[in-house]
């Protein structure tokens, strides 16, 4: 498997088949004399704005600490959560369990509703 | 938090010295198997034609495709000969001369 | 649906949809400044677009991606930030010319100015957008875009020289004012080739469920719809150059409706309104719509037209957002025409931007296995928008210098 190509960047999907964001970064465990182990994925715009800009990705974070317990750091799934089906990419979980979604409910929860027709 | 972790998406692109200091290539592909059900790393693509291969397979396919410049330029490196300890300035543990160009067959 | 119902429906839709400001404006100014010399540009951008168009048809219906998806999935978010701010930037400029152009029809019929239409036709914009599904969208005005047809009607009527004509379908250079001709042809090219309705149409075969089945059917609607859209659009340089003096230029919307009111007289003159209006509220709400499955799906969010907005929230917000901006641009007294110029001439420019990266996907076998494509396809759609691009880097300056 080539990481960079078929992983990082992938979108993934939670059990339901619901888009629950992209890759946005790879966790390597470095061990002493054995090969480095993919070890966890992230799907955060913390991770996703570190690539271009460290500070960039302090601002959202301070930012995404405002949207609930817990914020603030990028979320992470363990490798072995996830399987490919073909190029999709699937986790073992529901994505509303988790805090992928957080900005996405909060724009829903604090602006949608209370749009009318929504 | 692992004990000492790195972020693939942060050593893309990073360029990679020799044991004598000199270029070899950024690093543009991880190569990933399955070993006692853990999926390790087990070799680096760097250079411009890893980058390539990354993103435009169908151009190696090219007649003209190793008279590009620049698209001779790619090494496979063993997962035990790239030193991550610093992220930002990975380093080889053996000389440029020591790297083989073209894919290693097997596990190392 | 069966698939010859499909593709008259898609036929039908793509003529309808074809036409916008961008379009009508820049093969008026074509006629008004050249006659009939720069038919080649209308035809060189009608031919490029269809062929944009049938690959991101294809692409999508085989891959079961949208571009922008493959676009991060391919080239990574470092790379896909490139296009993705390019785009943002030139078709909120495009968008806000559209709702410009609505205002203007609206501010023709009752003599209100622009500005203060600004805020209604952007919520009306955002209301279909934000309660209609995506067939609605995609057949409903277009249908209503039909009215267009009118400008084919008063074409004939000019009783043009079709020889003429032809001969305006080959490259010429300029006699005089060359700046100013292969600007007006740049900007030709960019109201012609606008990334947003291929990307939309991308979004579109995704959201309809196409699959393999309907690479013929998508044939066909990218080569006979986009043909006969591209068929009006010379309309358009045809009438002006019949109704305007040669060499005379358009500064102001106020010029356009004598394309049809010259010819069909208070009858064309609300013709045109009614064409210019649903045309570009058309438009408006397909590049709204686009901009938004761009940053969706780069970012890999929930999106679709057919989601309740409450499902997909950031998707939802995006294109309010982006009309909001673009409703405020024309409230700040943006002139419709001044900014549809710039934005079609930057479209050009920018060409390559959109068009290189998604060539290299439509000749990725992964996605498209037997179905990538050929030589004549990449060098058409190549040539084109280097010539495109190359050109608008040349002109762009000396109009400015020209004043």
């Amino acid at each position: 498997m080539h990481l960079i190509a078929e992983v990082l960047d992938a979108q993934l999907k939670d059990v339901n088949g619901r888009n629950s964001g992209r890759i946005d970064g790879i966790v390597l465990e470095l061990r002493n004399d054995k090969p480095p182990r993919v070890a966890y994925v992230e799907i955060s715009p913390i991770t996703l704005l570190a690539r271009f800009s460290e500070r960039f990705a302090w601002w959202y974070a301070t930012f995404d600490r405002r949207l609930g317990p817990g914020r603030g750091t990028p979320f992470r799934i363990a490798w072995s959560r996830i399987t490919r089906s073909g190029p999709t990419l699937r986790m073992d979980l529901d994505v509303e369990s988790t805090s992928i979604m957080a900005l996405e409910d909060w724009l829903r929860d604090r602006v949608v509703s209370h749009i009318p027709g929504n | 938090m692992i004990a000492n972790e790195v972020h693939v998406e942060l050593l893309l692109g990073r360029r990679v010295h020799d044991v004598d200091g000199r270029a070899v290539g950024r690093i543009e592909e991880l190569h990933v198997e399955i070993i006692d059900s853990e999926s390790v790393v087990t070799e680096y693509h760097l250079g411009s034609a890893a980058l390539v291969e990354r993103m435009a397979e169908f151009v190696r396919q090219l007649p003209f495709f190793k008279r590009l410049p620049g698209m001779r330029s790619e090494y496979r490196v063993r997962w035990k000969d790239l030193d991550l300890s610093d992220p930002r300035h990975p380093r080889l543990r053996v000389p440029r001369s020591a790297l083989r160009r073209g894919p290693i067959e097997g596990p190392a | 649906m069966p698939k010859p119902l499909e593709i008259t429906l898609g036929i039908v839709t793509s003529v309808g949809g074809f036409l916008e400001i961008g379009s009508i404006t820049t093969a008026a100014q074509a006629g008004a400044g050249f006659g009939y010399q720069l038919a080649w540009s209308v035809l060189l951008g009608t031919v490029c677009i269809a062929f944009l168009v049938e690959m991101s048809g294809r692409f999508s219906a085989v891959s079961k991606h949208t571009i922008p998806d493959a676009m991060r999935e391919r080239f990574g978010v470092n790379f896909f930030a490139v296009p993705l701010f390019v785009m943002l930037g030139v078709s909120l400029l495009v968008l806000a010319a559209e709702l410009g152009g609505v205002a203007a029809a609206l501010q023709l019929a009752t003599g209100i100015s622009i500005p203060v239409w600004a805020v209604p036709v952007g919520f009306i914009a955002w209301g279909v957008l934000w309660r209609a599904p995506f067939s609605l969208i995609e057949n409903g005005v277009s249908l209503l875009g039909l009215v267009t047809i009118a400008f084919a009607v008063a074409a004939v009527k000019s009783h043009p020289s079709y020889i003429g004509v032809a001969h305006g379908l080959l490259p010429t250079l300029p006699h005089r004012d060359s700046a100013h001709y292969w600007f007006i042809a740049v900007s030709v090219l960019g109201a012609s080739i606008t990334p947003s309705l291929y990307y939309f149409y991308s979004s579109g075969a995704i959201e309809e469920k196409w699959d393999s089945s309907y690479i013929g059917t998508n044939r066909a609607i990218a080569a006979i719809g986009m043909g006969f859209g591209g068929f009006l659009s010379l309309a358009v340089l045809v009438v002006a150059a019949h109704v305007y003096p040669r060499g005379s230029s358009i500064d102001h919307y106020q010029q356009l409706p004598a394309l049809l009111s010259s010819l069909l007289h208070r009858t064309g003159f609300w013709l045109f309104v009614a064409a210019l209006g649903i045309a570009c509220i058309g438009a408006t709400i397909e590049i709204a719509l686009s901009l938004a499955y761009l940053v969706a799906q780069g970012f890999g969010w929930n999106w679709g037209e057919n989601l309740q907005p409450h499902v997909d929230a950031r998707f939802s917000l995006t294109y309010t957002v982006l009309i909001a901006i673009a409703s405020l641009l024309v409230l700040c007294g943006l002139d419709p025409i001044k900014l549809t110029n710039i934005s079609m001439a930057l479209t050009a420019a920018s060409l390559p931007i959109g068009v290189f990266p998604f060539l290299i996907l439509m000749n990725d076998s992964s996605y498209l296995g037997e179905h990538t494509n050929g030589h004549f396809g990449n060098a058409v759609v190549l040539g084109i928008s280097v010539i495109a691009a190359l050109l608008a880097i040349v002109s762009i300056p000396l109009e400015i210098l020209g004043g």
